[in-house]
């Protein structure tokens, strides 16, 4: 039995069942044509037969007519009635048309399915009879002509023969019919094996195989090489973040190790060893923080975490997260904050975004650091020191991961520098 | 042990950069410190150094960038350690192909760190760094020798340096202002010296290698030929 998984065995199994049903359909054609072809002959043999029938009666008329003429001479006059002509007329045909009976309206043996028949021609199939109905032009009695057909061919004796015949043909031409679909789902589905087997390879070369063809196997292929392009590209990205965010934890974790090692050295002053706990202290804590925005940006974005969000509170709550004091920096830059603004974001991603913008923008600060807000924007612009001076005090997250929390926030960042300006502008979507 | 050895850490994290340099000067390094590349190499110019630490990823120049500046623009042999969480067999290629001499990845041990200053610091200074070949003279920027034709001249510092910086705009004229620039910083003591150490440097190679290296372009400024 087919395995119809498959798809050439689902197609064999169509195409048979098709063919089939195609040769089934023919057979009973064939079956009715020969049947309806025998029914035109034996019509045709009946209107024949009657135009033959029409011309006797006036040869069989025109004799007794001929034979009256002579009696009258006789004096022996013998009237010509209807039932006179009628036998006579049977009796020519029972010799030359010995399947055709004629019966008149006026016989007494007639038939009683006969009588109820109009005129024209009529199948009667219980006793396998076609008749043909007229009225005699001239006459008051109505003519019969019946044909049996039991006995006038041989068709239904070979009826038994036909349907062998027909049912050989049938399945000869449902084994070729098998054999064609055999063929032709093999042929159909080999590209899609190859297709298959090229899609399941761990490392499939792209374009897949087929992606030239113009037809639908084609389309397939153009498809899943796209969809293998744009998984790789995510999984690269992936991987590109995955590696960022490795490189973002190391450097706290390194200073940690560091601090410890220093914390083991006996050489090491008591001041060293004091700064090696500080040091400790705010390696873990932007090492928490990283690990926060990782969790924050690998959780699964739902709609409704995001609310109406003041930009000004967001900004001056930032503002006082971030240490100034400690940047070994003989200056302080001044921050100006103008307008105000109200967004729909996610107040955590968005704190951190803000965080890092105004931490990169003081710590490159020369002087002043202004801040513009709306409610579809917020601006962070900034002077440049001279880098000789600046040192990264904190852990500000690099492009990758802002460009990560952007996305996550659905907005948009742009940065316009120079040497002397860096302005940073947040788009929020509506 | 290699006390008071003098390292350059480059470093744009300061409280990494704080956290090696407590521990190096614990163990009796003397560590300087540099926030960039460009700060970096502007303390390479002026001070010498035993070895050099540099981070990889640095604002304005990179550390990758400031080593070969290192090697092919100042001709200095020290030995190099980069420190950094680039830890791809592709970005210790780049490392060791711009210059480096060791390659440590973040988090590391400082222990390590230091067995592997060590380790640098008891091979020396490169030997095939710091020999330059052009305008027909060959430059030892380590011994401060220059040879032509199989004879050599050892040059005084001053000197060298002049003709390091001739040699660095070869076959470009080098201005009176350029020469002072770079030798006094811009403040050339009042007795006009460039003149004479220019007169000395090329009395002293011409008398070498008997051909005329240095040449005066009149208002112009002087030119290695």
């Amino acid at each position: 039995m087919f395995k119809l998984k498959k798809f050439n065995h689902v197609l064999t199994a169509t195409f048979l069942v098709y063919t089939g049903l195609l040769c089934a359909l023919y057979a009973y054609l064939l079956f009715r044509a020969v049947h309806e072809i025998e029914d035109q002959a034996a019509q045709i043999y009946l209107q024949n037969a009657h135009a033959e029938v029409l011309k006797e009666l006036s040869l069989i008329e025109h004799r007794f007519i001929s034979q009256d003429i002579q009696v009258e001479n006789t004096d022996n006059v013998s009237p010509l009635s209807d039932a006179k002509l009628i036998a006579a007329l049977i009796q020519h045909f029972k010799q030359n048309r010995p399947q055709l009976n004629i019966y008149t309206s006026l016989a007494v043996d007639i038939p009683a399915y006969l009588t109820s028949l109009p005129l024209g021609l009529h199948e009667y199939l219980p006793e396998n009879a076609q008749i043909l109905v007229s009225s005699l032009p001239g006459k008051n009695f109505t003519l019969y002509l019946v044909y049996d057909e039991t006995n006038a061919s041989n068709l239904d004796e070979s009826i038994p023969k036909l349907i062998v015949a027909l049912s050989s043909v049938a399945l000869l031409i449902c084994l070729l019919g098998f054999m064609v679909s055999i063929l032709l789902g093999r042929k159909i589905a080999k590209p899609l094996k190859q297709l298959a087997q090229e899609v399941d390879k761990s490392e499939p070369l792209l374009p897949l195989v087929g992606h030239q063809r113009t037809d639908e196997i084609g389309t397939l292929s153009r498809n899943f090489t796209a969809s293998i392009e744009r998984s790789k590209q995510f999984l690269t990205r992936e991987k590109q973040f995955s590696r960022h965010v490795s490189h973002e934890l190391r450097t706290p974790v390194a200073i940690i190790s560091n601090c410890i090692s220093l914390l083991k050295l006996e050489s090491a002053s008591d001041a060293a060893k004091d700064t090696a706990l500080n040091r400790i202290d705010r390696a873990t804590s932007s090492m928490s923080n990283l690990i926060e925005t990782f969790l924050l940006l690998g959780r699964e974005q739902e709609t409704n975490s995001k609310i109406l969000i003041n930009l000004r509170d967001a900004v001056f709550s930032e503002l006082e997260k971030i240490d100034l004091s400690d940047k070994g920096r003989a200056f302080k830059p001044k921050v100006l904050i103008c307008h105000d603004g109200i967004v729909q974001s996610e107040t955590a991603l968005l704190g951190i975004l803000i965080n890092n913008l105004l931490r990169n923008a003081l710590a490159y600060s020369a002087s002043v650091v202004r801040i513009t807000l709306s409610h579809k924007k917020l601006i962070i612009d900034n002077d440049i020191a001279e880098l000789d001076s600046i040192s990264s005090s904190g852990f500000g997250y690099g492009t990758e991961i802002i460009t990560r929390i952007t996305e996550s926030l659905c907005c948009q960042v742009k940065v316009d520098k120079n040497d002397k300006r860096y302005r940073v502008s947040v788009h929020f979507s509506d | 042990m290699f006390e008071k050895a003098q390292v350059l850490l480059v470093e744009d994290n300061d409280e990494l950069a704080g956290s090696v340099a407590d521990y190096l000067t614990a163990l009796g390094y003397d560590v300087d410190f540099a926030y960039n590349g460009a700060a970096g190499l502007q303390l390479l110019e002026n001070n010498q150094y035993d070895l050099a630490i540099f981070d990889v990823a640095m604002p304005k120049m990179s550390g990758l960038d400031l080593c070969r500046k290192l090697r092919t623009e100042l001709f200095s042999p020290i030995p190099v350690l980069f420190l950094t969480a680039r830890d791809t067999l592709e970005d210790k290629k780049l490392g060791f192909q711009a210059g480096a001499d060791d390659y440590l990845v973040k988090p590391f041990a400082l222990e390590e760190l230091h067995l592997r200053l060590q380790a640098l610091l008891s091979r020396g200074p490169r030997r095939d760094v710091g020999i330059q070949n052009i305008a027909g003279l060959t430059i030892d920027h380590n011994q401060s020798l220059v040879r032509c034709n199989g004879n050599q001249v050892r040059l005084l510092n001053l000197q060298m340096n002049i003709l390091t910086i001739l040699l660095k705009h070869y076959p470009n004229v080098v201005s009176r202002q350029v020469l002072e620039q770079a030798i006094w910083d811009g403040a050339p003591p009042e007795s006009d010296p460039l003149r004479t150490h220019i007169y000395r440097l090329r009395s002293t190679l011409e008398l070498a290698f008997e051909r005329t290296v240095i040449r005066t372009v009149y208002a112009k400024g002087y030119q290695v030929v």
